[in-house]
């Protein structure tokens, strides 16, 4: 008894999220969408401008696209620029592109047509290869998976939080459902915003966040080896100094996420195993390890300092209105645990 | 209108046991007429066929495979089935009563899924001892509190054990044909008194390489019979030791190049230090694994 249900085909919104971008790679960007060999009708193009100065709007033209807008986020941070495109867009799936991403002619119809074969699905992203401005230093290739390259060949899929079936925020798509919980999550546990990529700082970790979302609403989330973009990595970000710093950032979001998961009451300090392994690499590792270990132990205090510059602004913004009122969730000490 | 198909494997079974099994088929929730019911006789001493009567059921048949081994007797099932969805039951595993009409809802709402099981109780013959507390899985008892689901083998969270395994046709299928090209496959299975069991995981697998994912369902759930003789460190170890063997075995069918892991001269000794300053039972196990481990290295390159 097979009954064939017919799917509508979901429609699209691209969201291009920028930050004083590189013309030459906006413009590789804009080129790539203007191929898509998805119907310009069923998709809608969004680009957020987060503060850049000069406007993006000024040197950047989407009169091509019948259903394009330029969004001016004055609040410097990806997950401020993204949860603004989660609230603004249009479609059923929504695509975040960074303004280095260049995406296959086929990204779209692959997204569209990957949803509507798969209604599990919540949140994916594909096959990210890197193009390097100068070819990297061969101790870099297994760092790589830092700054979002995923070279797979085969899909990975599954409910569960794994790093293999992980999707990343470049070129991920999402679907309506995932997009609206998240900004609720986002709004419930304001702490969440402190996974944020300020401007030229680097914090990541919202890929995680969205993950846990979908999954909590029950959906699966993956890597899709058919949807496929090209990376485009600058000189500077294959450069040790950018890898040292990026380690830093992201082992601080580790930690942050964890702060968050806590609400707020889970101290930011190395556990003795933790302590344990970096003295071994420390030990027996290369310079460039020894170095990422230092980066590491750095993590936990670059943490505790946005956790507790995080509190302190949350506090003074409540403090006046309602004393005692809403429970700050976060409490200064606990922040500071460890120091 | 077969959509299921139900595949008994039993080797002399014990027949109060097997009774209980056969009972919660009959308890079944979903229809007669959407289910039929193999029950594969492994070369019992007493043939099944004279002793249990299935007449109850409109679609039953007792089928004989001589051929010892639990891989012979799914792989006659997967033959002789008609069914769209297989389930594979042993001869110790009681279905609630909704198992068969959970199947059903899965295979329909996860059509991406190749594989599937779910929660395993255990009903002990005697009080569970407390070194075996941490060990349940190894007899197939699992708790699943969530459903899981995944189209890649990271761990055991998303990957279906034998009790209880639903299969899809097309994987039951692709398995079968796949044993014709590795026939040293068909050893990953209980055989007899011998407790390798991979065979399992190497239908999982199989499902991966057809495309679909593996999954663990919550609310499909069974208890497993788990007699004395089972409750025994020694029954225990032996099971590690065909675990950890048959575990290998199935790396190296699937790849070729698979050794399984050598340690290096220090940390032998760590290991050997760290296995004697165990009290038992732990020792005998820890031990048991190790055995298992030679034992797979060890065929693996004298045969190299």
């Amino acid at each position: 008894m097979a009954i064939q249900s017919i799917v509508p085909m979901p429609t699209i919104s691209v969201a291009i999220c920028t930050h004083n971008p590189r013309p030459d790679y906006l413009s590789r960007v804009l080129n790539a969408l203007k191929s898509q060999t998805l119907s310009r009708q069923e998709w809608e193009l969004l680009v957020i401008d987060n503060a850049s100065a000069p406007p993006v709007s000024k040197s950047v033209d989407l009169s091509w696209h019948p259903q394009a807008r330029h969004i001016v986020e004055s609040q410097l941070g990806i997950t401020s620029a993204r949860l603004r495109a989660m609230g603004e867009f249009a479609g059923e799936l929504l695509v975040f592109l960074d303004d280095d991403n260049v995406v296959a002619e086929d990204y779209l119809q692959r997204c569209s047509e990957l949803f509507a074969a798969r209604p599990d699905l919540g949140a994916v992203s594909g096959c990210l290869m890197p193009e390097y401005e100068v070819p990297p230093p061969e101790w870099f290739a297994p760092y790589e998976s830092w700054i979002a390259v995923r070279r797979i060949t085969q899909s990975s899929w599954s409910n569960f939080l794994d790093s293999r079936s992980e999707p990343v925020t470049a070129g991920m798509c999402l679907r309506r459902s995932v997009a609206a919980a998240h900004i609720s999550a986002t709004l419930s546990n304001p702490a969440q915003r402190v996974l944020d990529r300020r401007g030229s700082s680097l914090m990541g970790g919202e890929d995680v966040a969205i993950a846990k979302t979908a999954m909590k609403l029950g959906c699966t989330v993956g890597q899709f080896a058919q949807l496929r973009l090209i990376h485009l990595i600058p000189k500077r970000r294959t450069a040790p100094a950018y890898l040292f710093s990026l380690h830093r950032q992201l082992s601080a979001t580790g930690h942050l996420i964890g702060w968050v998961d806590g609400l707020g009451r889970n101290p930011i300090r190395p556990s003795w195993r933790i302590l344990v392994r970096a003295a071994y690499h420390f030990v027996t590792g290369n310079n460039i390890r020894r170095r990422l270990v230092i980066e590491e132990m750095r993590g936990f205090q670059l943490a505790r300092k946005i956790a507790r510059d995080w509190t302190m602004a949350e506090q003074s913004k409540i403090a006046p209105k309602e004393s005692g009122g809403k429970p700050a969730n976060v409490r200064p000490q606990d922040a500071s645990a460890g120091v | 209108m077969t959509e299921t198909s139900v595949i008994i494997c039993a080797h002399n079974p014990r027949p109060d046991f097997l009774g209980r099994v056969l009972e919660a088929l009959k308890g079944q929730t979903l229809p007669l007429d959407q289910w039929e019911f193999l029950l594969i006789d492994n070369a019992s001493r007493e043939p099944l066929a004279s002793a249990w009567n299935l007449s109850w059921h409109p679609r039953a048949r007792h089928i004989r495979e001589d051929e010892l081994g639990l891989t012979p007797s799914r792989l006659r099932g997967i033959r002789e089935s008609s069914g769209e969805v297989l389930v594979f039951v042993d001869d110790d595993n009681v279905l609630r009563n909704d198992f068969l009409a959970h199947t059903v809802e899965i295979s329909g709402n996860f059509p991406f899924l190749g594989a599937w099981g779910g929660q395993v109780d255990g009903e002990f013959e005697q009080p569970v001892p407390d070194w075996l507390r941490p060990r349940l899985h190894l007899l197939a008892v699992r708790n699943v509190d969530r459903d899981y689901w995944a189209n890649y083998y990271s761990d055991n969270r998303s990957m279906p054990f034998g009790a209880g395994l639903c299969v899809r046709k097309q994987v039951a299928a692709a398995y079968a044909s796949a044993l014709k090209t590795r026939p040293e496959s068909r050893g990953l299975g209980r055989k007899g008194a011998s407790l390798v069991s991979a065979e399992d995981i190497d239908i999982g697998l199989t499902a991966y390489d057809c495309g679909f994912g593996t999954g663990l369902f919550a609310r499909l759930r069974l208890t497993h019979l788990i007699p004395k003789g089972r409750m025994t460190a020694a029954y225990v170890c032996r099971l590690m030791e065909g675990i950890e063997y048959s575990s290998h075995l199935l790396r190296r069918q699937r790849n070729s190049a698979y050794l399984p892991p050598q340690d290096s001269e220090l940390a032998k000794w760590v290991r050997a230090y760290r296995i004697w300053r165990l009290p038992e039972p732990l020792k005998s196990f820890a031990q048991a694994e190790k055995r298992g481990l030679s034992k797979a290295r060890a065929e693996m390159t004298s045969t190299a």
